[in-house]
């Protein structure tokens, strides 16, 4: 059976299902999946299978019905912005790090670009034309002030469209100084979504805690970079790790069906790392 | 994309060069005060005429002599017709200075004159700027008298730094002698106002707090001051604000003084101050439901909004009402008056980025995925040439949005 989109399913099952905010979750196939990252000293591990694994939910073990790794097609969702401060060598930078990581994508995989200053700009929704996304990359100017709270919600929405495994880059150079959201308003909803992010700052963006907590929130990892001219390299490198990390699925039991849900991913054996979004919330 | 500046006061102690004792120009003191009293009448309020030029490009060295006697003048000009007369002087300056007043009085009131004077330098702050600032970068060292430096920062980024405009303390400093005071002056009161409105449309904010505190103690119970002063304290504590501070203090090691939360605290106990004068002013209670709900107080939120949204029907305090009404019922857990205010919100104004993306994460919040995308696609859809209109971006500015039409009114009421 294909794994759905786990907090998806999971947030149209409690609206249309229980009063009881503490129904506990039906044996219905309703799935969760969990993306993980593996590593001993750094470095991925491959070959994992589900009995290296040990996942908790809300304390309760769990039995882990499938584990993916690299079968399902990325969904790349870049989130670059694109405000005042970018302009000039930076942006440069910044288009051709997103061209070399629409060119490391397969052919089946799908690709989308946000790009925000004061402005968010959805510019293509995910798409396998990837020649479509490189097209975008001319015409983006920089300018105005910095929406990257904002931007960083929208592209993550934009990855929830489709099947594929989201994962969404967010690049920003300084701190957010126009969105409407909140930084809790964004920690809150990732909790709710099914993407990785990693985000990539430079810039006065290096001191900005929320880039390092929306990498902890969802599993991803947060970068800090001293120069722009790093970041092709940076970009190839988070779709390679990416490609490398499991997808673990499983159906919750034993536990409340809305809520937030701590999860706990272990690895069986001793010295492997393992990197994983700290829980979820499932319903309201 | 239009560039906007943000300007921040940061206090330098002791580091900016104190002024020696400025040296007077060889013009007589006679003479510079006749010249002021010719730019005053000349001046056309609302215009960027050669009275606004040359005093906005006066040297620094020039403007304490012209302080000085501004003040001597002032204060003879209060002295109204009679006590003009019967005075007597024998210092020659004086003496012609008494008989220019009692000219001016045969043409004017008292209070009309300061106001005219008052405006000449408020227009040449206003409208010339970039002069005063050319006329303090040219000048040496040990002239410069402000120990006050603004910090223009763009996107989060500091750019440059300028002077505390002196054209504007001497313009308060002029409407300080108004009679029987200030505060029963309504005139002193617009023009506050309307200064105000036109730096906050700048985000001069460095510059409105000075304007500011001046205003509160020479008019503590004018809504309108009142207000400005929450709308100032409010913008201090948002992102745009904050994200300079954070910048100068992690690149310079300034200590900053006041949270956000400090801030925001402020400008929620002037925008209830601001009330109690003026019960019917919706935009303090609109802003008052957004800090109450920043607060946490969310039920207090809900009642200062709901009240605002029925005794209203101007669509961009609408707007924000209902923005901020959907972010306190999301607090509250009423997950579909959420959706509901947001939807509102997004009808109001269509073009409007932040309606669809709050309406997006109400709907996320509610569970309804699928919904919480359709706001995605309605933002991809809308124009990227830079003419969104979004209220949220011009929030801050408070009055300053209506800068031009106070401004307007203000110098029609110059007689």
């Amino acid at each position: 059976m294909k794994p759905l989109l786990c907090v998806l399913v999971i947030g149209a099952v409690a609206v249309a299902g229980a009063a009881n905010e503490q129904t506990r979750f039906s044996s219905r196939a309703v799935v969760v999946r969990v993306d993980v990252l593996a590593t001993i000293k750094g470095r991925p591990v491959a070959g994992l299978t589900a009995h290296d694994f040990e996942l908790l939910d809300d304390g309760v073990p769990q039995t882990i019905d499938s584990v993916d790794a690299q079968e399902l097609p990325v969904n790349a969702v870049l989130a670059l912005d694109t405000s005042a401060s970018t302009a000039g060598g930076q942006l440069r930078d910044l288009i051709a790090a997103g061209g070399a990581l629409i060119d490391d994508l397969r052919p089946n995989e799908l690709a989308s670009i946000t790009t925000f200053s004061d402005v968010v700009v959805p510019r293509v929704a995910l798409t396998k034309n990837h020649d479509a996304v490189r097209a975008v990359f001319r015409d983006v100017q920089p300018g105005g002030d910095t929406s990257a709270i904002d931007g960083t919600y929208v592209a993550m929405m934009s990855a929830q469209s489709a099947e594929g495994r989201p994962l969404v880059v967010v690049f920003t150079d300084g701190l957010d100084t126009a969105s409407w959201m909140t930084p809790e308003e964004l920690i809150d909803a990732t909790r709710r979504a099914s993407a990785v992010i990693y985000t990539v700052a430079t810039g006065d963006a290096r001191r900005w805690k929320l880039l390092n907590d929306l990498a902890d929130a969802t599993g991803g990892r947060a970068i800090s970079l001293a120069s722009s001219k790093d970041l092709r390299a940076e970009f190839q490198r988070i779709l390679t790790e990416f490609r490398s990390r499991y997808l673990l699925a499983f159906s919750p039991k034993g536990v409340t069906e809305s809520g937030y849900h701590r999860l706990t991913v272990r690895a069986t054996r001793n010295g492997i790392t393992i990197k994983a979004r700290p829980g979820y919330t499932a319903g309201r | 994309m239009i560039l906007r500046t943000l300007v921040l006061s940061v206090f330098f102690a002791a580091t900016a060069g104190f002024g020696a004792a400025q040296q007077p120009r060889p013009a007589t003191r006679s003479a510079r005060l006749e010249r002021w009293v010719e730019l005053v009448n000349a001046h056309q309020p609302g215009q960027r005429d050669a009275a606004v030029v040359e005093l906005a490009g006066m040297a620094p060295r020039d403007r304490g002599p012209l302080t000085e006697i501004a003040a001597e003048f002032a204060g003879l000009i209060r002295k109204g017709m009679t006590g003009l007369e019967r005075l007597r002087e024998s210092n020659p300056d004086v003496e012609r200075a008494r008989v220019l007043a009692i000219s001016e009085l045969k043409r004017t009131s008292v209070n009309a004159w300061l106001h005219r004077a008052a405006v000449l330098h408020g227009d040449a702050a206003i409208l010339a700027r970039e002069l005063t600032d050319a006329a303090n970068a040219a000048a040496p060292d040990r002239l410069r008298s402000s120990s006050t430096q603004l910090i223009h920062a763009n996107d989060g980024d500091v750019k440059s730094t300028s002077e505390l405009n002196w054209n504007l303390n001497f313009a308060r400093r002029i409407l300080d002698q108004v009679e029987p005071s200030p505060r029963d002056d309504e005139f002193v009161g617009t023009w506050y106002h309307a200064t105000a409105a036109f730096l906050l449309s700048k985000s001069w904010l460095g510059e409105l707090q000075p304007h500011l505190v001046r205003a509160m103690n020479v008019r503590p119970d004018d809504p309108r001051i009142v207000f400005d002063m929450g709308v100032l304290h409010e913008a201090m504590a948002m992102s745009r604000v904050q994200a300079v501070m954070q910048t100068m203090l992690d690149a310079n090691g300034f200590v900053v003084v006041s949270t956000a939360k400090t801030f925001e605290k402020a400008a929620l106990g002037h925008y209830r101050r601001a009330l109690q004068l003026a019960p019917g002013l919706v935009e303090a209670r609109v802003r008052l439901g957004r800090l109450l709900v920043q607060a946490g107080q969310r039920d207090d939120a809900v009642a200062e909004l709901t009240r605002a949204i029925n005794e209203t029907k101007d669509p961009y305090l609408l707007y924000h009402a209902h923005l901020f009404a959907a972010r306190a019922e999301e607090g509250r857990g009423h997950d579909a008056d959420a959706v509901a205010h947001c939807r509102e919100a997004a009808r109001l104004f269509p073009g409007a980025q932040s309606a669809q993306v709050a309406l997006s994460l109400a709907e996320l919040r509610a569970g309804n995925v699928p919904a919480a995308i359709a706001p995605v696609d309605a933002i991809r859809a809308m124009r990227t040439d830079g003419s969104r209109d979004d209220p949220w971006w011009s929030y801050h500015a408070g009055a300053g949005r209506d800068a031009d039409a106070l401004l307007d009114a203000l110098w029609k009421a110059v007689k």
